[in-house]
């Protein structure tokens, strides 16, 4: 019976051992790496939605939405933002070394002035599985994950879409919170 | 000739080079009673390895050394030895039964684990099989809305501002071929 006991005394010590290590698992990729260490830091404004979330949209009144934006939603699974406006060329930083870029292939890259915004992709096969996009300039750092089925054409005419209503500066909006 | 032969392979044999069959070569030269008085510092090294690869431990290997521990102990507990006055009979504890449980609470554990670190949603949704990676690479992600319309805000504010520096990157480029285009004028035209 003894041999019980200590079997189960050592158990209880490697229970959290052996959690902590299957978490970790679940979050071997490394954008997730990065959402999870600064997922509870207030610096932070943090977005997550998850496939369920994404599958729940379809209650929701669609009316004022447009058919390209419709399209492209209903596309994606997951949606990840993480982003901050404390010293966001830190972080940019971190971000690059941190992520596991190789993973990715370059999409577009912009550097104008303070400006830095690179676009990554993940394929699978022919279709694009998640579009990563990192940004940075002096008022702050962006991170955002989107991953599904991500037709880029009409990712970038969604804006165009905007400008005929007026909102072409929307950019500065942004900036200004 | 053969002094040759056999110091080559013995360079070979220090870098760990040679075959099995070049091995052997260097075991049975080294086994004859007479070799080159060159060679001979070496003998005892394959000596050595062939004395040593035909010890087997005995059978009772085990309960001899229990035995010599044993009778250790209780030596320095009888005379009680002046360098450990406070000796104890040592406890002698063997792994064999313990280690079959922690076999079993290991595969038991792993099991119950994986079953529950499962992504719950993914085993009855009928996804394509790219999709259903793609989900299974986000099931960590805890909803920061709960309610759908505002999930849906968001996601078109950050569609959009994606698009937004889609176009920029349109417009720096733009705006770079400009450039080129004027410089290359002007470096056609002077």
């Amino acid at each position: 019976m003894s041999v019980y006991k200590r079997v189960i005394r050592k158990l209880i010590i490697l229970l959290p051992f052996l959690l902590w290590g299957v978490s970790s698992y679940a979050q071997d990729d490394a954008i997730g790496k990065f959402f999870g260490k600064y997922m509870d830091d207030d610096r932070f404004s943090v977005v997550s939605i998850s496939p369920k979330m994404f599958r729940l949209l379809a209650k929701v009144n669609w009316d004022t939405v447009s058919p390209d934006m419709k399209q492209t939603i209903s596309k994606i699974q997951s949606l990840r933002i993480l982003s901050t406006n404390a010293t966001p060329r830190q972080f940019y930083k971190e971000a690059i070394a941190k992520l596991n870029l190789n993973d990715y292939e370059e999409l577009i890259t912009v550097r104008s002035k303070g400006d830095n915004v690179h676009f990554m992709i993940k394929e699978n096969g022919n279709l694009i599985h998640e579009l990563l996009m990192i940004s940075v300039d002096d008022d702050g750092f962006t991170l955002m994950s989107f991953v599904g089925d991500i037709d880029l054409d009409k990712m970038a005419r969604l804006s165009s879409d905007l400008s005929i209503k007026g909102m072409e500066n929307l950019k500065d909006v942004k900036r200004k919170n | 000739m053969e002094y040759v032969t056999i110091a080559a392979l013995l360079e070979k044999y220090w870098q760990a080079e040679t075959t099995l069959d070049e091995e052997q070569v260097l075991a049975d030269y080294f086994r004859q009673p007479s070799i080159d008085i060159r060679l001979e510092p070496y003998r005892n090294v394959f000596g050595y390895f062939e004395e040593e690869s035909k010890v087997r431990p005995g059978k009772d290997l085990e309960s001899r050394i229990l035995r010599s521990i044993l009778a250790a102990d209780q030596a320095a507990a009888t005379t009680g030895s002046p360098d450990d006055p406070g000796h104890r009979p040592a406890i002698i504890r063997s792994l064999a039964p313990a280690i079959k449980w922690y076999a079993a609470a290991a595969v038991v554990l792993c099991i119950t684990l994986f079953s529950v670190y499962q992504p719950v949603g993914n085993r009855s949704s009928g996804l394509p099989a790219p999709l259903l990676a793609a989900a299974s690479d986000t099931y960590v992600i805890k909803d920061t809305y709960d309610d759908p319309k505002q999930a849906l805000a968001a996601i078109q504010k950050a569609l959009l501002t994606v698009s937004v520096n889609m176009n920029k990157e349109r417009d720096v480029t733009g705006k770079q071929m400009h450039k080129m285009s004027d410089a290359w004028r002007t470096a056609m035209t002077n």
